[in-house]
């Protein structure tokens, strides 16, 4: 074996056992269904705020009440922007430790090609291919390593925080359900309040009991006699429909009101529970990422994957009345 | 739940009420908010099943509907508050998730230039090399086609270290 020969094929052995030694960290987790997710989430909970706020400033004098929640709930905000920005950057350094794999695998490629293309010495060109190989290899993977410790110590640090931002929105979700069950009892109550309204559905509570009764006779007549009592009540039934018309009247755009309402308030109350139930997959997700990335192991995305579907079309829904 | 159809006289109705607004005040106090909203839902019922025909009920319910807009209005209250007791301890996370969010920017933006020093590096040793050989064929007196065949793997090297160059 001649010495350039001999000199690559040692380099290669060393470049080959230094491969070996980097094979644990052969590609980082996927990150970016969790970066996905928290953009959602954050969404979700922006959604959540707004659409609460909204209600609680039809509770009567509620403007102060939708005021005060808004001004609470910017911080929530602002956690989680700070918390897309946080996925982002375990992305960011993804991408980059990804980049420097690319960066190692192109520069083996073009110091091939140039060994290739000089032909100096004879078998320097596959000489050359072959440390370029292993050369890229290792900064490749020099580059995953340390962005497997930068993901790592990121991942560490954040896990008590990600942990106590979802316990704490689960609460204050909570706290949000609680105000729009609240906005709607009290829209309810305004409802009542008024004395137009309350005198209506008095009249056609006590119209439909008269109609009743009217027609439970109605339903007895046999004779003619009967027929001719019957005429008379026919009449009474008329005027009946005549009092139930106007109620209908008072009656029709509050329950009309009342109807949107309610719509509203599911709507909000689904958009709550899929963002409650997000944000603990969520929590769960971060754990998963963070296991690993400490034991090298594939991570499964298809949970929280589901829950940022869900919680997307409900955000959509609550945005579009 | 009451059962409304057992009440005839007004001080039936009366009584009725007085009982509900007494609930509703002992549950605002001990803060049970799933009685509050139990309270609020029997007020309504109190003023729907109430008899308009007979004298003063419409006063009741006048009360009723009072009470249940108070005791809902509360509730919503409670819930800002709620929320409002959490919100240092928010932006304190929020600080902290910022100073994690910065340290890994940091990190990946020396990931990137790390990537490009590395190759950087490479390249530039590849040069010297390459123009140490061209020297020591000079000295051997090797044919001016080898040197000239070296010189333009230097041009090539140049060329890529160029290009990472401009990555950086």
């Amino acid at each position: 074996m001649n010495a350039p020969v001999r000199t690559a094929a040692l380099v290669r052995s060393v470049l080959m056992a230094a491969a070996v030694w980097l094979t644990g960290c052969t590609s980082l987790p996927d990150v970016s269904p969790f970066a996905t997710a928290t953009r959602s989430l954050a969404d979700a909970i922006r959604a959540s705020g707004k659409a609460v706020s909204d209600e609680a400033e039809q509770i009567q004098d509620g403007k102060e009440l939708s005021d005060e929640l808004d001004k609470e709930w910017e911080a929530r905000t602002k956690v989680m922007a700070a918390m897309v920005r946080y996925a982002d950057s375990l992305s960011a350094i993804v991408d980059a430790a990804n980049r420097g794999r690319e960066t190692g695998k192109a520069l083996a490629a073009k110091v091939e090609e140039l060994a290739i293309a000089a032909s100096l010495i004879p078998g320097a060109g596959v000489a050359g291919g072959a440390v370029g190989d292993a050369a890229g290899f290792v900064i490749g993977q020099l580059a995953l390593m340390r962005g497997a410790k930068s993901l790592e110590e990121a991942l560490e640090a954040a896990h008590p925080v990600v942990r106590r931002v979802a316990e704490t929105l689960a609460k204050d979700l909570a706290s949000l359900d609680l105000l729009v069950r609240s906005a709607e009892k009290n829209q309810d109550g305004q409802l009542f309040a008024s004395e137009a309204f309350r005198s209506a559905l008095d009249a056609e509570g006590a119209a439909n009991t008269a109609k009743q009764a009217i027609l439970a006779e109605l339903a007895k007549a046999k004779d003619a006699a009967d027929m001719t009592k019957s005429a008379r009540i026919l009449a009474q039934l008329a005027e009946i429909e005549k009092i139930l018309a106007a109620t209908r009247v008072t009656l029709a755009p509050a329950e009309e009101q009342q109807r949107a309402m309610k719509e509203r308030v599911r709507a909000t109350r689904a958009l709550i529970a899929a963002s409650s139930e997000a944000l603990g997959r969520w929590d769960v997700a971060h754990q998963d990422l963070l296991f690993a990335i400490q034991n090298r192991r594939p991570v499964d995305v298809s949970s929280i994957l589901q829950a940022v579907v869900e919680v997307r079309e409900l955000v959509q829904r609550v945005k579009q009345p | 739940m009451t059962t409304w159809s057992n009440f005839k006289t007004f001080e039936d109705w009366k009584s009725a009420l007085a009982d509900l607004l007494k609930r509703a005040e002992a549950a605002s106090e001990a803060n049970d908010t799933d009685a509050c909203e139990t309270i609020c839902d029997e007020l309504l019922a109190f003023v729907r099943a109430s008899p308009a025909a007979m004298e003063g009920t419409n006063e009741l319910d006048g009360i009723a509907v009072k009470a249940q807009l108070k005791l809902s209005r509360n509730l919503a209250k409670g819930a800002v508050d709620e929320i409002r007791s959490r919100t240092s301890e928010m932006l304190t996370l929020g600080k902290a998730i910022e100073t994690v969010a910065a340290q890994a920017e940091a990190n990946a933006a020396d990931l990137r230039l790390e990537a490009t020093h590395a190759a950087l590096d490479s390249m530039t040793g590849a040069v010297r090399a390459t123009q140490a050989m061209i020297t020591e064929f000079r000295k051997q007196g090797f044919s001016p086609e080898l040197v000239t065949r070296s010189q333009d793997l230097i041009k090539q090297l140049e060329w890529v270290q160029s290009l990472i160059k401009q990555q950086k």
